[in-house]
């Protein structure tokens, strides 16, 4: 077991395609409604360009809510800085026009559909070789079989991973927003709704220098409004949709300052999509 | 079932409209029918009613249903800026997954003033638009003589004469040529009779098309002719005292003679400006369950909802405007018994297997609502609550007098 990625998603500038648009916007690829959905025109190959306004660093994707693409699907990344221009045109390198290029992987992160029937791609960068603090990201599915690519939501940053992972006592759950009641005469009342999973864990021994650095920044920053994404365990595993979540944190958001050598926090999150 | 809702705004800085479309659901199934986007930001729905019964009969006026809702106001970054005051609202109801032509649109109306806008939610509300049953009923004169009458009348309203309605006095539009004008939304069927001090005179001499024939024609003196077209009577010399008519009204409608409940409140919405707002389902309806002939004459200004509502309450019908604005009207059906019982485990009235019936029970139960669970819809709660004694009412009919004349205006 590989310890838990979180991942502060980074503000996307525009979202770009070359393949056409059968349903919403481009632009619905980076809000948090998994209902307000992008749709490419069926086909082979779907492809969707990030602008992150200015070279960042990113060594993780995820690309939620998905729908469309057959088993088979695949999927690489491709970066150009700045300098290198969104043309995407010469080819692998590192001149104008020019661009890294990840290999082609399964579109899919795991193999078990998740329950609400969205699919789940998640791309981590090589840990030698990898992109350089880029602009332009691309992503490249093919294999679509002449199927359409849907998505809901792409989370692109550099991932957090704690030193000391979180510890058992893990909770797993689901908030059902339907309501559930009975008449004095043990009728049932009933009201359906949408049902959203929810993710407790506790990272009972961070060390100060990493919750100095980057958890606090990251709980400053995110708040109990703004979505994260995290990865429980990031190794392959059919189940490796299951073990991705993208959502606000909720409940405290503090650190405690447990023993003297390490302190207390935990992510507490709804699953949006 | 899922709630859409589009609300036409403007944006008074772009000067422009804006369109905002809202969903109480977020899934993909829903946010994007019809080829727009749907923004998941229902935060409360609204309760769609009507409430036009008031219980004691008085002629209070016609509601239209209102309503408001609460939504979240992040998917539009401008919208506190936005002006929603008359905004038109509509509103359908589906389930995910259906397409949007199975979609049901449940309203459409108006928003009715700029929303309250807290902790990035706006709460709105907003009505049936049915500002149309306000407005002025009767056309005015012009004052420029002629079939406008005198300059003194400028301003005044014109009469409306729908049915048979007797002893009406009509506005003298013509003093020279002694014209009086009986009915102005279009023509008439007939006169009559016409009075003088309520002397009849012999039947009418003659027809004529317009206004202008008709005060080109010689007319014996102590006789009388018609315009029918232009809902005028003249006779041939002024009349010695009060005058009035008994004519059979307004004719200009899609119904013709209008004569029954619904069609007397079809002509009045129509010369309302309600074109196309109009269930006329519902006056159908309402001519075969009340086929009795009414009459109708105004010649003081009114509106259409005034009498709308008193022709409604005097056939014991209710008016009312849907939500999706269509005026209508529906005959106050017989008591009908709704049964509710409490199961077999708490009897209630003496240990028997208790029945509770409504009103006076005539005809057999509409609806059994079963406390026990064992049949649809659920019931949450039972309980009695206090009621006033039944209203009751005393229905009288009358052939009316419109013109009532005093002793002196009767010639002996």
């Amino acid at each position: 077991m590989a310890n838990a990625w979180l991942l502060k998603p980074l503000t996307i500038s525009a979202v770009n395609s070359p393949t056409s648009t059968a349903l919403g916007a481009l632009s619905n690829l980076a809000n948090d409604y998994s209902g307000v959905i992008w749709r490419s025109a069926t086909g082979t190959t779907a492809t969707i360009e990030f602008d992150m306004g200015a070279n960042v660093t990113i060594d993780t994707i995820m690309l939620l809510g998905i729908s469309g693409p057959p088993t088979g699907a695949q999927m690489k990344i491709q970066a150009a800085t700045s300098a290198q221009g969104n043309a995407f045109s010469g080819g692998v390198g590192s001149g104008v026009n020019q661009y890294w290029e990840s290999t082609t992987g399964n579109l899919y992160a795991g193999s078990i559909v998740p329950s609400s029937g969205k699919r789940k791609a998640l791309w981590s960068a090589p840990s030698s070789g990898g992109p350089s603090a880029s602009r332009y990201w691309r992503i490249v599915v093919s294999s679509l079989a002449n199927n359409y690519l849907q998505a809901a939501r792409a989370v692109l940053g550099a991932r957090f991973v704690p030193q000391r992972n979180f510890g058992f006592s893990g909770a797993f759950g689901v908030r059902d927003f339907g309501k559930t009641d009975f008449s004095n005469r043990a009728v049932l009342l009933r009201r359906r709704a949408k049902k959203l999973r929810t993710l407790s864990l506790t990272f009972s021994n961070a060390y100060r220098d990493e919750v100095e650095a980057t958890v606090s920044q990251l709980l400053e920053t995110l708040g109990g409004t703004d979505p994260i994404g995290i990865v429980i365990d990031p190794s392959s595993n059919a189940q490796l949709e299951n073990r991705m979540y993208f959502g606000p944190l909720t409940g405290e958001l503090g650190m405690i300052w447990r023993t003297a050598v390490s302190w207390e926090w935990r992510a507490q999150i709804v699953d949006l999509i | 079932m899922d709630v859409l809702v589009q609300i036409d705004a403007w944006d008074p800085v772009a000067s422009a409209a804006v369109t905002l479309y809202a969903s109480s659901i977020d899934d993909d199934r829903v946010c994007h029918l019809n080829g727009v986007t749907w923004w998941p930001a229902i935060a409360r729905l609204p309760t769609l009613g009507y409430d036009f019964f008031g219980g004691d009969f008085d002629s209070s006026k016609i509601q239209a249903p209102a309503s408001g809702l609460t939504m979240a106001i992040e998917p539009w970054p401008n919208f506190p800026r936005y002006i929603f005051a008359n905004a038109a609202f509509q509103l359908w109801t589906g389930n995910a997954g259906d397409a949007w032509g199975s979609w049901t649109q449940r309203f459409s109306g108006r928003v009715s003033a700029q929303p309250q806008i807290s902790d990035g939610i706006a709460e709105l509300t907003f009505g049936v638009d049915a500002r149309w049953l306000d407005a002025p009923l009767l056309p005015t004169y012009a004052g420029t003589g002629g079939a406008e009458g005198l300059a003194a009348q400028k301003g005044q309203a014109k009469p409306l004469a729908i049915g048979a309605p007797r002893f009406i006095a009509g506005v003298m539009v013509d003093q020279v040529n002694v014209v009086f004008q009986l009915n102005s939304a279009g023509p008439i069927q007939d006169v009559e009779v016409a009075f003088d001090q309520l002397t009849r005179f012999p039947a009418s001499v003659g027809d004529y098309p317009s206004y202008a024939l008709l005060v080109a024609a010689s007319i014996p003196a102590g006789y009388f002719a018609t315009s029918k077209a232009a809902g005028m009577a003249r006779h041939g010399a002024p009349l010695a005292g009060q005058q009035c008519y008994h004519v059979q009204g307004d004719n200009g409608g899609p119904d013709g003679w209008a004569r029954l409940p619904g069609e007397v409140i079809r002509r009045i919405a129509q010369l309302s400006g309600g074109t196309g707002k109009i269930n006329d389902a519902s006056l159908d309806a309402l001519d075969a369950a009340r086929p009795w002939q009414l009459s109708l004459y105004a010649d003081q200004q009114t509106t259409a909802r005034d009498l709308v509502q008193r022709i409604a309450v005097s056939v014991n019908a209710v008016a009312g405007v849907t939500w999706m604005g269509q005026l209508f009207a529906a005959a106050v059906p017989k008591p009908q018994p709704v049964n509710i019982y409490y199961g077999t485990t708490r009897p209630i009235y003496g240990g028997t297997n208790a029945m509770f019936n409504g009103p006076a029970v005539i005809g057999g139960s509409q609806l059994t609502l079963q406390a026990d669970g064992s049949d649809l819809p659920p019931i949450a709660d039972v309980d009695q609550v206090p009621i006033d004694a039944p209203f009751w009412r005393l229905a009288l009919s009358a052939e009316r007098t419109w013109t009532v004349h005093s002793p002196s205006e009767v010639q002996t």
